[in-house]
């Protein structure tokens, strides 16, 4: 018995010693490989891999890449492109691991840049686009690429903007008018849907990780409010206790669906699409569903409202970054292949298969035209708000708000927002 | 917890077992070990529309049979990492016996200098946390393309599983009398072929245990192969089934499907092992 | 052969080499390094996308955004449910693992069906039983929250997974659940090894029922048994999908295991946190494993 344990003990103890003498010297760096440009006279590369990572939007997304490689493969049939299409709720450890790894993916399709670039990783995205090709985007999209220092580093691929979307039925049922423009219009109306009863709550409010620092920015900029306070992203400001404190209103006030802290958006879209939810903050992807799958359902869109009756305007655009591998050549196959992504050609099919909206001129001029389902949310894109995804600040606030906003429903608006600012701080 | 209760009455060892509550016994067993598997029968049999309704129905309005049709064309090409799990778990199965089994065998014959060291070292391996050390497999992986990734992945989980294997096995082999042994070296037999020929055929149960749980834990294994594992159409089960739950469209009834068929290789293995487990080894062939 | 004692012991050591050099290979070749550069980024700063900052000496230990000293992280909290996590899961499955096996031991028809049935936990994986629970006890589209309250179990839906104290609860019994199919096909392995004439002899002695099995075959079970419950508490300790599907509730809630915590550090602090405290983590496991191999001796009987 006392062997046994002598030898547990005494291993342990080497072991661990083993483990701190290595950790004082072990390099952790993979060496550059730079190699000269080669362009051939054809204008066709020479052998090369380039290696894309994406998540998988919808089950089509893995086939809308490959059309846009076989495209590309036609014209440099010797860059090899290696292609990875992961699911979102783990995509971001996925980018983490190579990140840390230092195994840089030539195109990454993702929602954030603002730590890559700060870091040095990234090719400023205007070096691996064609002019032509950064001039076809939308320019109120293109400007949410930009970084703290003003450089593009990325480019958006897909939009999306944000809009109430109330259930006309459940409005009618409660004799509430039209879609509420102020907060006391939006709390009168939650109150009286909710009153319906037969498990129809009021608002929908998703403070659960995915979208709890969307929701929590639309209350904040519903107030009158912006993270951003002389330049820096500060939580724990006046307003955002005024935000907090009316959403905490609405919990409390059993004019939201239960379990606030713990829902993401699709179940509160769940809820939506069974008519057991009178609005919610919602987007062209999730409508699509609800208009396919649950014809039942009607609904109309309105812009969110504030606190003062300004609408607010809210969107998102997910990113292509290109890091830089030190390697000419898969520069200049990245900028081909993005260029041949972008064309009108193929970006249609590529960004419909997402179920968002496109952000280049032509395909938005298109979806407008043809596209009267999205109309609102179209129009909507021209002068939505954006996170400000470029600060890498934002990267730890918007973790800290995913992590913590949700305790809203069991502490105070002070408390809260403190909890926030103290694990931001701690970062800084 | 239905089990506890019905289950006390048996843990003796009766020789006449009664009927009745052998009977009882028997269905809650099954419906306690059925239950949630019912519901992903169930879920894969509904459509997108009935998956997500509110209140939920208990059977589908109609059985989507052709989801297990239609699962198999989706870009998720679940034929695919089937043959991708199927291969890593097989082939660690095998790598594991093949390195397990004389380790743990020479560990139950003999003392010597070490070996509890050798053991301890061999359960440390199962206590590192795969969710952290993945980054580290990766970069020592990373240029193992292709088919090599699910080499990699055989030695991995391989590793990973030697030390309940050689545990469990030492066990057992140190159950077998040494005069078993020792007469089989006396005929002139070698050490490991007295190992192969004696004493391997009197630890099935062992052998079996560890060889289900090194194939069940590696038909199960997720954060090194979502790590290690590039081309999605190499990936395993595990990394791939995800991919059926988009951003914004989620096909859980896809999901179960394919849960549900995983369900069957590892079922017909066991279906197939079961009987050595079980009957391999004759009562009295052990003091 | 010759007889091992006779040897001298590096002789003794020497010869046990080549039985044991794959198995010493293969945990160099594979576990070494990412073990070692484990603890290597435990040392430096990283931000939450993995880029390295330069060393952080002891930062990611106790620093402003330590893993222990993190702001409102319950670490009291997660540290004992931990413990109750481990302790709980690995006693009562052993329990009605110890039951099952002996019911499934008992000759009688369809015991193999009930046998592969008995399987299906681990056959389905972790992580999908984890989900079909997660998705029954959702309170609006789960079913099994609409049978709880069709049979009045409850009054309304509950949102098991939406609290931190249920969600860990209804983990606990999702990890005995799927514990049970191992521990049990292990205890039912080792039964094997009784013979029927040793329970033969004892009952012509006239002991009763409980007094055999306690007596003859409890003691006759311990080293798979043993082996079984070191195993269980390694892989309790460091399981990871269960609650990390059922507990739904974001950030530091007090539904956490040390385990959880470091998915959880990984994603708000970046790789140099999380493996921070896998380390510590790894020493707690250490702690326990050796105070088990102390006290249980599962070697003894070799």
């Amino acid at each position: 018995m006392r062997r046994i344990t002598k030898a547990a003990i005494a291993f342990g103890a080497v072991f661990s010693l083993a483990l701190a003498g290595c950790s004082s010297g072990a390099p952790a760096t993979t060496p550059a490989t730079t190699t000269p440009a080669g362009t051939g006279a054809a204008g066709q590369l020479p052998a090369t891999t380039i290696k894309i990572l994406a998540p998988s939007y919808s089950e089509s997304s893995k086939t809308d890449w490959e059309k846009i490689i076989t495209e590309f493969n036609k014209k440099q049939p010797n860059v090899k492109v290696e292609l990875q299409i992961e699911g979102w709720d783990n995509f971001s450890s996925k980018v983490q691991a190579r990140i840390q790894a230092k195994d840089y993916p030539d195109i990454l399709n993702d929602n954030a840049f603002a730590g890559a670039a700060e870091a040095g990783l990234l090719y400023p995205i205007t070096e691996v686009m064609s002019e032509a090709t950064i001039k076809s985007i939308e320019p109120a999209l293109l400007k949410n690429g930009t970084g703290a220092d003003g450089k593009q580093w990325a480019a958006p691929d897909i939009a999306s903007s944000r809009l109430l979307a109330y259930n006309t039925d459940l409005f009618a049922k409660a004799g509430v008018a039209a879609a509420p423009k102020t907060w006391a219009e939006l709390e009168d109306a939650a109150k009286k849907i909710a009153a319906l009863g037969g498990g129809v709550a009021g608002y929908g409010l998703p403070l659960g990780q995915e979208e709890a620092q969307v929701e929590s920015s639309l209350w904040l900029w519903g107030a009158g409010g912006d993270w951003a306070v002389n330049g820096k992203l500060v939580a724990n400001q006046p307003t955002a206790v005024e935000a907090f404190a009316q959403m905490k209103k609405l919990v409390d006030g059993g004019m939201t669906q239960p379990n606030a802290g713990a829902t993401n958006r699709q179940q509160a879209a769940d809820l939506f699409n069974n008519g057991k939810l009178g609005m919610m903050l919602s987007h062209s992807g999730l409508l699509k569903e609800t208009r396919e799958k649950f014809p039942q359902t009607k609904f109309d869109l309105a812009p969110i409202p504030s606190k003062s009756g300004t609408p607010v305007a809210f969107g998102v655009t997910d990113f292509i970054i290109a890091f830089d591998n030190k390697d000419a050549n898969r520069k200049e196959a990245t900028k081909q292949f993005l260029d041949i992504m972008y064309s009108d050609a193929l970006y249609e099919g590529w960004y419909k298969g997402t179920g968002l909206l496109p952000v280049t001129t032509s395909q938005i001029a298109k979806g407008k035209a043809s596209d009267t389902n999205n109309a609102k949310f179209y129009e909507a894109l021209s002068y939505v708000k954006f996170l400000p995804v470029g600060n890498p600040q934002w990267d730890v606030l918007q973790k800290a708000l995913q992590g913590t906003a949700g305790t809203i429903t069991s502490d105070t608006p002070e408390n809260v927002l403190k909890k926030i600012q103290a694990q931001v701080d701690a970062q800084g | 917890m239905g089990a506890t209760a019905s289950g006390r009455r048996w843990s003796g060892i009766n020789k006449a077992p009664n009927p009745i509550g052998i009977a009882i016994g028997c269905i809650v067993v099954a419906a306690f070990f059925a239950f949630p598997y019912a519901l992903m029968l169930i879920s894969s049999l509904k459509s997108r529309e009935d998956i997500a309704r509110i209140p939920p129905d208990y059977l589908p309005e109609q059985p989507r049979w052709d989801n297990y049709l239609t699962v198999w064309a989706s870009n998720v090409a679940p034929g695919g990492a089937l043959l991708a799990t199927t291969v890593i778990s097989v082939g660690a199965t095998l790598l594991v016996l093949l390195i397990a089994t004389p380790a743990a065998y020479y560990i139950a014959r003999f003392r010597f200098p070490g070996r509890l060291s050798f053991l301890f070292l061999v359960l440390i391996t199962q206590m590192l946390q795969p969710t952290v050390l993945a980054v580290g497999l990766y970069q020592q992986f990373r240029d193992w393309r292709g088919q090599l990734v699910w080499v990699a992945l055989i030695l991995i989980n391989g590793t990973f599983n030697l030390s309940f294997a050689i545990w469990i096995m030492q066990a057992f082999f140190a159950s077998i009398p040494k005069e078993v042994d020792e007469a089989a070296l006396i005929d002139g037999a070698g050490r490991l072929q007295t190992m192969f020929r004696i004493s391997l055929p009197l630890v099935w149960p062992g052998i079996v245990t560890a060889i289900v749980f090194v194939f069940v834990n590696t038909w199960n294994e997720y954060a090194a192969a979502f790590v290690l594992v590039q081309d999605p159409a190499l990936q395993p089960l595990t990394v791939a089934m995800p991919r059926f739950l988009g951003l914004y469209i989620r096909d859980w009834q896809y999901l179960f499907t394919t849960a549900m068929v995983a369900v069957v290789p590892v079922i017909v293995l066991f279906s197939f092992i079961e009987r050595r487990l079980i009957g391999g080894l004759t009562a009295g062939a052990v003091k | 052969m010759a007889p091992p004692q006779r040897r001298g012991r590096w002789q003794e050591t020497l010869a046990a080499l080549p039985w044991l050099a794959p198995t010493l290979v293969l945990i160099a070749g594979v576990v070494a390094y990412p073990t070692i550069l484990m603890a290597w980024t435990a040392t430096r700063k990283y931000n939450s996308y993995g880029v390295e900052r330069g060393s952080a000496g002891l930062d990611n230990f106790i620093g402003p955004a330590g893993a222990l000293t993190f702001p409102t992280v319950p670490i009291p909290r997660i540290l004992l449910n931990t413990v109750v996590w481990v302790t709980v899961v690995v006693f009562i499955t052993l329990v009605l693992s110890l039951l099952l096996a002996q019911f499934l031991n008992k000759p009688f028809r369809g015991r193999k069906l009930l046998r592969l049935i008995i399987i299906l936990p681990w056959a389905s994986s972790v992580v999908m039983t984890t989900t079909v629970f997660n998705y029954g006890l959702q309170p609006d589209v789960g079913l099994f929250n609409r049978l709880l309250v069709d049979t009045g179990i409850l009054d309304a839906a509950y949102g098991f997974t939406k609290n931190p104290t249920s969600a860990f609860w209804v983990a606990v019994f999702v990890a005995i659940y799927v514990s049970l199919p191992f521990t049990t096909y292990t205890i039912l392995a080792g039964l094997q090894s009784v013979p029927d004439d040793i329970l033969e002899a004892a009952h012509v002695d006239g002991a009763n029922t409980v007094q055999r099995y306690w007596r003859i075959v409890f003691p006759l079970l311990r080293p798979s048994m043993a082996v079984a419950a070191l195993i269980n508490i390694i892989n309790v300790f460091n399981s990871l999908p269960i609650l990390k599907i059922l507990n739904e509730t974001p950030g530091y809630n007090t539904g956490h295991t040390t385990t959880t915590l470091i998915f959880e550090y990984k994603a708000q602090l970046g790789p140099g946190v999380a493996s921070a405290l896998s380390l510590v983590n790894f020493a707690f496991c250490l702690v326990v494993i050796a105070v088990y191999l102390a006290v249980v001796q599962p070697t003894r009987e070799v």
